[in-house]
């Protein structure tokens, strides 16, 4: 079950990041981040979120 | 003056790291090339960064940047920051592993001997040189950038180059693997600094963050988007592109050797883990200093951005302290440029030599490496070829060797036949539509190069005999 959840995680991030199916706004985040770079900022800080957690549950370590 | 005895004891620092290495290390060549295995987790994690993070981090992409705009870091940064650790997990962890267990000490003897096959060692070498020669072509044509644009012009490119070189090499050559681990935690926490520095002092010139971004928008708004008509953003070449910049970095040897290193598997994952937070400082930086340096310092056309970093940094800390981002440039630099010597001259000795050698034997072929990546360097320059552009092709060719390089450590069946097919179909794919006309539909090269580079190991490897279960149950230890 863990493990469809690491795929689907991973996928999710994929599309999310290939993202030609997304329009981007044309107005700057909070008035002046442009959407590019938030978009970007934000996915990065998904991608942190999922690997400490893949790697939580995936990488045990031998004692 | 105190730029040049700056960059002087900065040379020296590395060369006294070298020597305190070679007093450290034990006289074999397992402690010669890979520390002993037994890098821990400050020095591997740095080893990683700085041997990934090259002149086409620093340069190259604010370079383009400057050019294309944020869309670079979209292209770049973010799938950077999730495959490169992932691939630490899948690739790194079996490689230390699998490599101690047979005595491997470079990565094209590892699959030599996994797959027992001396033509895999032979065939890996080679996709290896081909590729990892020109690369570090463009570690020493960042040098000498910077190094001229420092001295203005004192100092010629080709002069900068050479100097750079030859200190890399004098402390590798003393130290090994050691030293350029230890060398890469100072080289890699300098240039880290000076960008992260650079983007502040970047923000403050302009009156903050807000202000810089509102002044962006209303003067150059075509680089805060990622224009998806552009040749280099449009859907098939961006998908191509993520293949090429995020498959290779496991394929490169010297990082794969740097993995093989590791102490044990907690460093390795410590690394893991802190690898995407070190990205996301240094990346966004490097973009940032070629956008706003299109604002500031206008007017540069075609590769004369390589020297946008160095000229930025110039413009917003000074020309007192733009020695920083010359030494930034050093420290990239010369941070992968040790590693590649390594390994090239690991592979170049124990691939295509005795098994066992005096160390001061082994140093020669070091020697032999960086005379040859010099001479490349003197053709790369007459030709005009920017840091981008080159990296670029390197790394799609280092993606096509994917499939052998995971499948050599995961899948037992894989064949020795297959992984010469795998890497030979991937090379002479790419190659063919990179120069030969091949029309790919929009995608780059590197797409068909690892499709056949895939669709040949598994095939090969279902109708050839399967290996030795001896030899697979001694690599994969059960």
């Amino acid at each position: 079950m863990m493990r469809l959840v690491a795929v689907l995680g991973f996928v999710v991030l994929l599309v999310l990041h290939f993202d030609a199916w997304r329009t981007p706004s044309a107005a700057p985040w909070w008035g002046w981040l442009p959407d590019e770079l938030g978009w970007r900022l934000l996915w990065m800080l998904g991608a942190l979120g999922y690997l400490w957690w893949f790697t939580s549950r995936f990488w045990k370590l031998k004692s | 003056m105190t730029a040049m005895l700056l960059i002087i004891a900065y040379f020296l620092a590395m060369i006294a790291i070298g020597w305190w290495a070679e007093r450290k290390q034990e006289r074999s060549t397992a402690g010669y090339y890979l520390a002993g295995r037994g890098l821990g987790a400050t020095a591997l994690f740095f080893a990683l960064f700085g041997t990934n993070c090259s002149p086409f981090v620093l340069m190259g992409i604010p370079g383009q940047s400057y050019h294309d705009g944020l869309g670079i870091l979209s292209l770049n940064a973010p799938i950077v920051a999730l495959v490169i650790p992932l691939s630490f997990w899948l690739v790194g962890r079996p490689a230390r592993s699998m490599g101690g267990r047979l005595g491997a000490i470079s990565p094209a003897e590892l699959y030599a001997k996994r797959l027992d096959s001396p033509a895999v060692g032979w065939t890996l070498l080679i996709a290896f040189t081909v590729f990892t020669v020109p690369y570090m072509v463009t570690g020493i044509q960042g040098c000498g950038i910077a190094l001229t644009r420092q001295f203005d012009g004192a100092i010629g490119a080709s002069t900068g180059a050479a100097l750079a070189l030859a200190v890399a090499l004098g402390y590798t050559l003393l130290g090994g693997m050691r030293a350029t681990a230890w060398t890469n935690v100072v080289q890699g926490a300098l240039f880290l600094a000076v960008i992260v520095i650079v983007a502040v002092a970047l923000f403050t010139e302009f009156g903050g963050v807000r202000a810089a971004f509102e002044r962006l928008q209303a003067e150059r708004p075509d680089l805060t988007v990622m224009d998806r008509t552009h040749p280099r953003f449009a859907p098939r070449a961006f998908a191509s592109y993520e293949l090429a910049i995020t498959l290779t970095v496991v394929c490169f040897p010297h990082m794969l050797v740097r993995l093989m290193a590791a102490k044990d598997e907690h460093t390795l994952r410590t690394s893991c883990r802190l690898y995407p937070i070190a990205l996301a400082l240094l990346w966004p930086s490097a973009v940032l200093t070629g956008v706003f340096g299109a604002l500031l310092l206008p007017g540069l056309e075609g590769r004369a951005s390589d020297g946008i970093f160095p000229a930025m940094v110039a413009r917003v800390l000074g020309a007192d302290w733009s020695v920083l981002g010359t030494l930034a440039v050093l420290a990239a630099a010369m941070s992968t440029l040790d590693a590649q010597l390594l390994t090239m001259g690991s592979m170049v000795s124990r691939d295509l030599g005795a098994s066992t050698r005096a160390i001061h034997v082994e140093r020669l072929f070091l020697c032999g490496v960086g005379a040859a990546v010099f001479g490349l360097y003197l053709v790369v320059e007459q030709l005009q070829v920017s840091i981008f552009e080159l990296g670029q092709f390197c790394f799609s060719g280092y993606a096509t060797l994917f499939p052998t390089i995971v499948l050599g450590l995961v899948w037992r069946r894989f064949t020795g036949a297959a992984a010469v097919a795998s890497i030979l179909g991937g090379v002479l794919t790419l190659m063919a539509f990179q120069w030969g006309g091949l029309p790919a539909g929009g995608w780059l090269p590197v797409a068909p190069g690892l499709l056949v580079a895939s669709v040949l190991a598994v095939a090969v490897s279902l109708v050839t005999r399967p290996p030795a279960e001896s030899r697979v149950r001694e690599a994969f230890g059960s």
